[in-house]
């Protein structure tokens, strides 16, 4: 029975889990939201989660019921991410391992969400769709590696989507990509977008600036509605996607695709990745809120397949790097 | 160059080690144009930030003061050390 504790802080959610031999115990989650119009910044992020962490932490081993002596192995996320708001995490989480005197392991985001969508979906080898804020990845799994089919070459389709909100001045809560989904659901004309596959990879910086520049006139034109455009945009950029993924899955003769990462949360972006994988014969896994969201638990699922895998982080090495690419980890717990 | 100096007594030797190594991994950020050497001894910490413009010698001490609060506020609440095995 291997207990872990997983720190996860790289963007504006907050998260500590606790897993215990693939079932999550708790995994309490706060999220910094700031007024509507605005991004958050990293200085404010971090002083959000250092406010907020040790009593994340509590909750966390309350709800558990686990005491600090039964926790084997103590994981954060080492990148990628925003710096300070991921210092702040791993500072702690190095505190606690010395506290407790625990192995400590630094993790991949990327992978955490994969290893916990793999967990909770009970997907073997499916391709996987990384969609959030910070990341826009197809990746399916080869020879110890991640690997990287194709991603964005410029913005996340999240970071995307949140840019817009706050030129609609939508509200950050919970979320702008649920704030978008919810009024894209009343949308009823569809706005002709640019839409920018290269290939296995996709951009969005261009979509952008297009509605942005456009997003007053279309509106002041009376033609359209905020729902309108919030509806265009989601069928635009996840059409993308969709073709993305279905090219990575014809290559690798893939028949289940994961999405993870918060913009997975999308129930329409789901939708259409099932119409893909019926047409094509596969199966569609997808996961909910709890866990598309950055978490801790995910951190700590993924943590705990590096540590039984023999894994762990040198205390050299314990610090953290904006830029973690998903392939750089050798993947030593699967075949 | 401006330099800092900061000398921060902890109650024990081995809470000062923890803090030495929960916050001497991570480097000043690439572009900070800032240095910072820390070091223990016995119940203290020492730290030494080196950086060109006072701008940014103010921004690094705060940083790193938040970081030792909150290295000090885990250590309170979720201390202290089990010994080691």
């Amino acid at each position: 029975m291997t207990v872990v504790i997983g720190f996860e802080g790289s963007a504006n959610k907050l998260g500590i889990g606790i897993v215990r031999d693939g079932k999550v115990l708790s995994n309490p989650r706060v999220t910094y939201i700031t007024p509507p119009g605005e991004g958050f910044l990293p200085r404010d992020t971090a002083k959000h989660h250092q406010a907020h962490v040790l009593d994340v932490l509590e909750k966390a081993l309350l709800e558990a019921n686990v005491k600090p002596s039964e926790i084997d192995v103590v994981c954060y996320t080492k990148g990628p991410g925003m710096g300070a708001p991921l210092v702040s995490v791993a500072v702690v989480a190095r505190t606690v391992a010395q506290l407790w005197n625990k192995p400590i392991i630094g993790v991949n985001h990327c992978i955490g969400h994969i290893e916990m969508g793999r967990t909770i979906t009970g997907a073997e080898n499916p391709t996987v769709l990384y969609v959030s804020g910070g990341n826009t990845q197809v990746i399916a799994y080869s020879q110890k590696r991640y690997r990287i089919f194709g991603e964005t070459v410029d913005i996340a389709v999240g970071n995307c989507l949140d840019r817009f909100a706050r030129v609609l001045k939508l509200s950050n809560d919970p979320s702008p990509g649920y704030n978008i989904e919810q009024m894209a659901k009343r949308g009823k004309i569809l706005v002709p977008l640019p839409y920018v596959v290269k290939g296995m990879d996709v951009s969005f910086s261009g979509l952008l600036s297009y509605i942005e520049d456009r997003a007053e006139s279309l509106l002041g034109s009376g033609q359209y509605t905020k729902e309108d455009l919030c509806f265009s945009l989601q069928e635009t950029v996840f059409a993308m996607l969709v073709e993305t993924t279905e090219r990575a899955m014809a290559h690798c003769g893939s028949k289940e695709v994961l999405i993870v990462g918060g913009v997975g949360c999308n129930v329409r972006l789901q939708d259409m990745m099932e119409k893909m994988a019926k047409e094509r014969g596969a199966t569609l896994f997808a996961t909910d809120e709890r866990f598309c969201i950055d978490n801790g638990a995910m951190i700590a699922q993924a943590g705990l397949e590096m540590y039984l895998s023999g894994q762990t982080t040198k205390w050299e090495e314990t610090t953290c790097t904006q830029r973690f690419r998903t392939d750089e980890v050798e993947v030593t717990w699967r075949d | 160059m401006f330099v800092a100096n900061l000398s921060v007594p902890f109650p024990s030797d081995k809470e000062a080690e923890i803090a030495y190594h929960s916050l001497r991994v991570d480097v000043e950020p690439s572009r900070g144009g800032t240095e910072k050497v820390l070091s223990v001894e016995e119940n203290t910490l020492s730290v030494k930030i080196v950086a060109k413009e006072a701008r940014q010698l103010r921004v690094s001490v705060n940083s790193f003061f938040d970081l030792l609060i909150l290295v000090i506020k885990t250590l309170e609440r979720f201390g202290p050390p089990v010994d080691s095995k």
